[in-house]
């Protein structure tokens, strides 16, 4: 791995279904590389953050496993990326669409604009594969009740609010049974109630070990669901492991990632002398927990 | 699974989709979502939707029959008629206000500006009214009004996801149903983002009620934000019908399928202007 001395990046494991090595991409219309000497592979059933400050390549990582780079959006590359086995510049076409669900940072753009009705939304990729009326019917009411918009099935898309939106593209991808989720940033552009919403679905999802790559600048809401977290800084991997494990590193608490409170406050506190253990809480509810702990320890003895 | 769900709002709750066949308990919205579309059971509703649309050839070849307005406007007076009574009323309205600026136009061309021999109605100046161009511009108008009618009755009755669907199945590119369906959403969908950007600019202090001037600079200010908004959007659209399969290769299906019928009809009509057109020529 690359970085400056920070935690090594883990070594590829039988259960991985994406692997960059040596992995450098340029946009056609970008002056430099969004992805430089990528050495990463991500691994099957599991919850993995990336994160990093803007421009540090995470969408770019996140559109190459969904199949959308190096086409449909085009550049140059060196280097390989294989995503389930296919390497991306000559899997057939739709090989990584049809496998990998993408959800964007935006609500709205990325709904069809041909639909009426949330139910129609969903159809819509299924009507896409082919599919019997009757499993279409069945599979999209099965994905709307699933992330909890069993309500809202012949609503207007336009008229859900961002959160139950954001739900509704995921209830796509679950209805046409993707393996492997890349949610790009889903929260950034909702309010307190709509992330709510997401991330309590994400939380669901990563409890029946769906394969989750999920790009987020704050990492304030998913740490504790993150099975691993990559940081990528410039195009490059700067820290990859457990989230616990590398936020305990001062050095990736400098400012250029949004790390939640309860983490800063743990350091602050070690700085100052009052250890609350060897990794920072995730939570603040762990934070709590920690610092009830310490005093205890410190109450006198009778 | 979806027993509660299913119950929010099937098909067979609303009776404004008369030409689809419940693939299950499917749901669908009464919501209006297209500008022309009117949810309704009237017989056209219930009327196969490439029935209507095979009958705007030949209602349109039969407008051009004769020399005059007269055949158009029996078509245009039987065709108001007809949703009149049809209790579609609205949909001829809809299509008079449609043509209402297009016929001012042939009149002020035909009637005002162009040129004639004969001696004007009534002259200011430069400007004279003319019997003949005044003529033309109504016989051009009510040829048009019929194809207006046509499209608009055929297309006002009948949900586009159902009119989208009805091609599929006659083997029309998925490609350009989308089109289709992403046209009919399009207004409404353009309306909504610009509301949310002026709306945004309002809160920052923008004026949209002063003067004129005020006005106009408000409206570049709303320009700029939605064009780009709506071109970063388009990118973000291309992935996301990606990734549901919208270039996959081979055949689509429906949720809810359109009851095939009416193919006799349908070429029947289609066939019925062959002769209109060759009688619309020689007379």
């Amino acid at each position: 791995m690359s970085g400056a001395g920070l935690p090594e990046t883990e070594s590829l494991a039988t259960s991985t279904f994406a692997t960059f090595e040596d992995f450098t991409f340029q946009y056609d219309t970008a002056s430099e590389p969004s992805l430089t000497d990528l050495n990463l592979g991500l691994r099957a059933d599991q919850l993995t953050l990336i994160s990093g400050p803007s421009g540090g390549g995470k969408s770019t990582l996140a559109r190459v496993v969904a199949g959308f780079i190096p086409r449909p959006l085009g550049g140059s590359f060196e280097g390989t990326a294989r995503v389930l086995g296919h390497d991306v510049d000559t899997a057939p076409p739709h090989a990584l669409t049809e496998a990998v669900g993408v959800v964007f940072d935006n609500p709205f753009d990325q709904l069809t604009a041909a639909t009426s009705t949330a139910f129609d939304e969903v159809a819509y990729a299924l009507e896409n594969e082919g599919l019997p009326p009757a499993e279409i019917v069945a599979r999209a009411l099965e994905a709307l009740e699933s992330v909890g918009l069993a309500e809202m099935t012949g609503r207007h898309p336009r008229r859900l609010s961002g959160g139950q939106s954001q739900r509704l593209a995921i209830a796509c991808a679950l209805a046409q049974r993707k393996p492997i989720l890349v949610l790009d940033d889903p929260t950034s552009q909702l309010d307190p109630t709509g992330r709510e919403e997401v991330v309590s679905l994400v939380r669901t999802l990563r409890d029946v070990n769906t394969t989750v790559v999920l790009v987020a600048q704050d990492l304030g809401h998913w740490l504790e669901m993150a099975d691993r977290l990559v940081i990528l800084d410039g195009g490059r991997v700067t820290a990859d492991g457990h989230p616990a494990t590398l936020l305990a590193d001062p050095r990736l608490l400098d400012g250029r990632i949004l790390v939640p409170r309860c983490v800063t406050v743990w350091a602050d506190l070690r700085r100052r002398g009052i250890a609350l253990g060897d990794t920072p809480p995730l939570t603040t509810d762990q934070l709590v927990s920690s610092l009830r702990n310490l005093g205890r320890e410190r109450e006198p003895t009778p | 699974m979806a027993s509660r769900a299913r119950r929010v709002a099937p098909l067979a709750d609303h009776d404004d989709h008369p030409d689809v066949v419940e693939a299950d308990t499917a749901t669908w919205s009464p919501a209006r979502v297209a500008e022309l579309y009117d949810i309704g059971n009237t017989w056209l509703h219930r009327t196969h939707p490439l029935t209507k649309l095979s009958a705007v050839l030949p209602l349109t070849v039969a407008g051009f029959v004769g020399d005059g307005a007269g055949v158009p406007v029996i078509l245009l007076a039987v065709a108001i008629v007809t949703l009149v009574v049809s209790r579609l009323g609205i949909i001829a309205l809809k299509s008079l206000r449609l043509m209402a600026p297009m016929t001012l136009a042939l009149v002020i061309i035909h009637g005002v500006v162009r040129p004639y021999d004969s001696e004007p109605l009534a002259a200011w100046g430069p400007i004279s009214v003319n019997a003949e161009g005044l003529a033309l511009a109504g016989t051009t108008a009510a040829r048009l009004a019929v194809f207006v009618i046509a499209v608009t009755a055929a297309m006002a009755t009948v949900h586009p996801k159902i009119f989208a669907t009805a091609l599929i199945q006659r083997g029309v590119s998925h490609k350009l149903a989308y089109a289709y369906l992403a046209g009919a959403e399009l207004i409404p969908e353009m309306r909504l983002r610009a509301t949310q950007i002026l709306e945004a600019q309002q809160s920052r202090g923008f004026d949209t009620k002063g003067s004129l001037p005020r006005r106009l600079r408000t409206l570049f200010a709303l320009l700029k934000p939605l064009l780009v908004s709506s071109l970063i959007g388009v990118e973000m659209r291309t992935l996301a019908l990606e990734s549901r399969g919208f270039s996959l290769p081979g055949r689509r299906t429906a949720a809810v399928a359109v009851r095939e019928r009416g193919r006799l009809l349908q070429r029947s009509l289609l066939l019925a202007s062959i002769p209109l057109l060759v009688l619309a020529i020689i007379w």
